[in-house]
């Protein structure tokens, strides 16, 4: 069986897909060299050309590649996810880096505590905003569960045993409905499940910060998460 | 001039006494002094024709203003003065660091003869403040023996949590925050206990032996800190440290003394940020504890909480974190390989977040089965419906939460009784802007999670159902009231019915009006369909006093023949909506009728009161039915413009008192001609005036419209009425 599947989600990031490929490979070498065996999912979301092309030369030969018609960041994860056969699965949004250590780290952490959603130790924030966020653990004293009603502590990049992801899938975003933040969403349902949600140490994930994200979009219609 | 003089004079004795200026009379203080500068750079004094010394000695050091050209006062106060700013910085200067020798005589003094003198003088401070406790405590009979050996000071006080004091010593919240710490002082500290969560005794041990201080021998950690640790400005807690502090605080690098003092002294009330991998934001709430108080609180003394934030200490710019970033570089060059960056550690980052949680703290405990939502409660009509909601809601269908979201007025919460549950929300939400209100509101209905939300007039709750209907919605059925429209000068209606129904009707299970005209107006404005238009719910209000057993007209019938001359009253606000005008012109045109008015103007000017006809009375505004002489009068007199279904004549009908009104709003669903004499609004005064000739001449009519009137405000207006009606609608709603 496969330890890891690497599932990437793209949409439009142009040009900018290629660099998060760069670093995923780099990510990937380093848990391959650590011993874990990896495999590939690029999903392609309501993709473009430019974006097609640059993902299907950089994984060229490495990759499962799935066009989607979602528009929708959840249900993109979900089909990469339908699509996984490793053990543990994480996510790479199609403009984000990992740090070189994540895939072998975060392999290592989960194998420990299958049973946890593993997160980065913290995101340094690059783009349009220049910041660092720490990601607490949810079974420590720095967790306030009250603050998961007001705010997410972690994003979507994660990595857990595939069942997880299996059984309990992303909500698609209702905007017309005024409900998004899927991830946020995800984090209330497994940790009302009592799945733990840890940081894997000394790990980071690089999050670019540009306009027009499906974040910024979610705020400009006042989404707020599901109620249950 | 003499009043200059006397100015000074005065100020003079005042800056002798006040120790703020050190001891330093006006002449030593205008030494250094800049009249010139401070006139040009503060035009505003000139202006004000003050004399510029004592305008700064009066005001403008506690405005943080200049008082020579260069001197930079937020940096001298922070770099020489330990952040104090209850002192003077001139008299400061002039004290211990200006090149004057008039007050001590002395040659140029060393940088360290002046920083020893300022230490002994903030020494002096602390020991001013340890006299005042020592004798405090004697006068409440408190031994006070063991501590006249301890270094007392006022980083005691700071560092003092009387939460956990409380906590620990198993005191409940009746023992103030002064009273605790008093007990500390007399009891816990001779015992060698913690002022609170900022000492953590194993890392004060550690840093103790690291430090080379003296072992710590029976005495305990805190007793030696205080003896040894707190001079060698030693930090007995692993959530601060000097380094961090002075990385953050750029401008304390010159600053001499004891930074950890400086922190517990002024930083925290200063809401500066202390550590380099964890920004700290504060809200902005009146009420909203202090976000730095909270952290220190929350993790002081959690071994567990220490050991996860000292990971991320340890691998911040770190060597292994350089390297990850630099490799992150090769792949997208946009990271920047500098990675002192703002950090953040939800949710201590988020201001927004402790204002919600504040305000969240004030909820009360148990579930609700509906929240009335309120914008304050004063004596109006609207408040009063909001209460009989309230009550009706708590009867009919279980436990109601009212949040009072605009004002803190709570003029009369026996209109709410004892059953219902209330909370100010007002104070907590007064400083936020609209989006952090609404989000507020809507985040604490979503963890209430009521069944039903009724608004009652909120304009706040009409914003979050504007933003956040659709999902508010989604989990909870929400209705609002509906009142009058009010209207502007230029005669257009104004207020939530022409404001707050559009925007919001979509996601209203209920639009609850207090009168089928406000219903009907709102259906036929917007042109609803049947099942829209089923919506909109006219719900009569309950009469709130208890009728006599005998109908007041009856009363009045048979006393007639005592009174000289007909008496009606009239009562209402003197503003345009009430029609005081329309009542002085019928007055005039019935000399022989007597018109006994209660009120005053309350939104418009007062009118001419000086020309009153001589068969019109005025009287302030009643407080109570029974202050008035409705047994001894003929009838009541109603003349608005427009109104809803007016509360006087729902209570005045219930009573059994003969009626001419206008026809406003929805007074025609009371008073018709088989219940009263209506007139159509417009209508000149002639017509009033016809109507209360026909009313005094027909006794006997007055007593069956009266009855009738009388019949109809029971049936319709009970309280029984009303929650059949509010029964209908939650039925619905589910």
């Amino acid at each position: 069986m496969t330890d890891i599947s690497i599932i990437i989600t793209a949409h439009r990031e142009g040009i900018l897909a290629g660099a998060t490929i760069h670093s995923a490979l780099q990510a990937i070498a380093h848990a391959e060299a650590e011993g874990a065996s990896t495999e590939c999912i690029g999903v392609l979301d309501k993709t473009d050309d430019l974006t097609r092309s640059i993902i299907s030369n950089a994984l060229a030969g490495r990759a499962t590649l799935i066009e989607t018609d979602h528009g929708d960041p959840g249900q993109s994860r979900n089909s990469g996810i339908d699509a996984a056969s490793g053990r543990f699965a994480t996510f790479l949004d199609g403009d984000d880096l990992w740090s070189e250590n994540w895939l072998s780290a975060a392999w290592r952490a989960a194998s420990d505590r299958p049973d946890a959603v593993w997160h980065s130790h913290c995101n340094i924030v690059f783009g349009q905003q220049r910041n660092l966020w720490w990601h607490v653990d949810s079974e420590g004293p720095l967790y306030d569960p009250d603050y998961m009603a007001w705010a997410n502590y972690w994003d979507a990049m994660s990595f857990a045993a595939t069942d997880i992801y299996r059984d309990l899938p992303f909500r698609a975003n209702d905007l017309p409905a005024g409900f998004g933040h899927e991830d946020w969403h995800w984090n209330m349902q497994t940790l009302s499940r009592g799945i733990a949600h840890k940081p894997v140490l000394d790990t980071l994930h690089f999050k670019r910060r540009r306009a027009r994200s499906q974040m910024s979009l979610v705020s400009k219609h006042d989404a707020v998460i599901w109620p249950d | 001039m003499m009043k200059r003089i006397l100015r000074k004079r005065r100020l003079n004795r005042k800056l002798a006494k006040s120790p703020a200026f050190l001891g330093l009379g006006r002449d030593h203080l205008a030494e250094h002094f800049d009249a010139a500068f401070y006139t040009r750079e503060y035009p505003d004094t000139a202006a004000a024709g003050v004399d510029p010394l004592t305008h700064y000695l009066e005001y403008g050091w506690r405005e943080s203003r200049t008082p020579f050209a260069g001197f930079d006062v937020n940096e001298y106060v922070s770099a020489q003065m330990n952040g104090d700013r209850e002192t003077c910085p001139l008299a400061h200067y002039t004290r211990f660091n200006s090149s004057s020798q008039a007050l001590s005589g002395d040659a140029a003094r060393t940088q360290e003869e002046k920083t020893n003198e300022y230490l002994r003088w903030f020494r002096a401070q602390d020991e001013k403040w340890t006299n005042e406790m020592l004798t405090l405590l004697d006068a409440l009979g408190m031994e006070t023996g063991a501590l006249r050996d301890l270094p007392l000071g006022r980083h005691l006080r700071a560092m003092f949590s009387p939460d956990d004091y409380r906590r620990q010593q198993g005191l409940g919240p009746e023992v103030t925050d002064n009273e605790s710490f008093l007990r500390y002082l007399a009891f816990g500290l001779p015992a060698g206990l913690a002022p609170g969560p900022f000492f953590h005794e194993a890392t004060y041990r550690r840093r103790a032996v690291e430090q080379g201080l003296p072992s710590i021998g029976d005495e305990g950690a805190f007793l030696h800190w205080m003896r040894h640790g707190q001079p060698n400005d030693i930090s007995p807690s692993p959530l601060f440290s000097c380094d961090g502090y002075l990385h953050a605080n750029k401008d304390l690098e010159a600053y001499p003394w004891s930074k950890t003092s400086h922190f517990l002294l002024h930083g925290i009330d200063e809401k500066r940020q202390f550590r380099c991998d964890v920004t700290i934001h504060h809200g902005i709430g009146t009420g909203t504890p202090n976000t730095t108080r909270r952290f220190i609180s929350a993790f002081g003394g959690d071994d567990a909480a220490h050991e996860e934030l000292a990971a991320m200490r340890r691998f911040l710019g770190s060597a292994r974190m350089r390297d990850l970033v630099n490799k992150a570089n090769v792949s997208d060059p946009d990271v920047t390989t500098q990675v002192d960056l703002p950090a953040y550690l939800p949710p201590w980052h988020d201001p927004s977040y402790a204002d919600y949680r504040h305000a969240l703290g004030l909820l009360p405990e148990g579930r609700f089965r509906s929240v009335v939502l309120i914008p304050f409660c004063k004596v109006g009509g609207a408040d009063y419906v909001a209460g009989i909601l309230s009550r009706t809601l708590s009867d009919i269908d279980g436990p109601v939460l009212v949040l009072q979201t605009d004002e803190a007025d709570w003029a009369r919460p026996e209109w709410f009784g004892d059953d219902v549950a209330r909370v100010d929300l007002s104070g907590a939400m007064a400083a936020l802007d609209e989006d952090g209100r609404t989000q507020t509101l809507y985040e604490l209905l979503r963890r209430v999670r009521p069944a039903n939300v009724f608004n009652v007039n909120s304009l706040l709750a009409f914003k979050t159902i504007q933003r956040f209907g659709r999902q508010l919605s989604a989990f909870t059925s929400l209705h609002a009231y509906y009142f009058c429209a009010d209207r502007t000068p230029s005669g257009d209606e104004a207020g939530h019915p022409v404001s707050n129904f559009s925007p919001v009707f979509e996601h209203l299970t209920t639009a609850i009006t207090d009168s089928a005209d406000l219903a009907e107006t709102l259906g036929r404005r917007f042109m609803l369909p049947p099942d829209l238009a089923h919506r909109l719910r006219p719900v009569y209000t309950p009469a709130r006093t208890d009728p006599p057993t005998a109908p007041l007209v009856r009363l009045q019938v048979d006393a007639a023949g005592t009174r000289k001359r007909p008496v009606l009253i009239w009562a209402g606000r003197f503003d345009r909506q009430k029609r005081f005008d329309l009542l002085l012109d019928v007055a005039r045109a019935l000399p022989d009728v007597d018109f006994l008015c209660w009120g005053k103007a309350v939104l418009d000017p007062e009118p001419d009161l000086n020309a009153l006809p001589d068969n019109v009375k005025l009287h302030d505004p009643f407080t109570a039915y029974h202050e008035l002489p409705l047994e001894a009068v003929d009838g009541f007199f109603y003349t608005s413009d427009w109104d809803g279904l007016p509360t006087i004549l729902i209570e005045l009908g219930s009573m059994g008192m003969p009626i001419v009104a206008s026809t406003a709003g929805g007074v025609p669903e009371l008073i018709d001609e088989t219940t009263g004499w209506p007139v159509a609004v417009g209508n000149p005064a002639d017509d009033y005036v016809n109507a209360i000739e026909q009313m005094l001449d027909a006794p006997q009519t007055r007593i069956t419209r009266a009855l009738a009137l009388r019949e109809r405000v029971h049936s319709r207006h009970s309280e029984s009425s009303y929650a059949d009606a509010l029964s209908a609608i939650l039925k619905e709603a589910t």
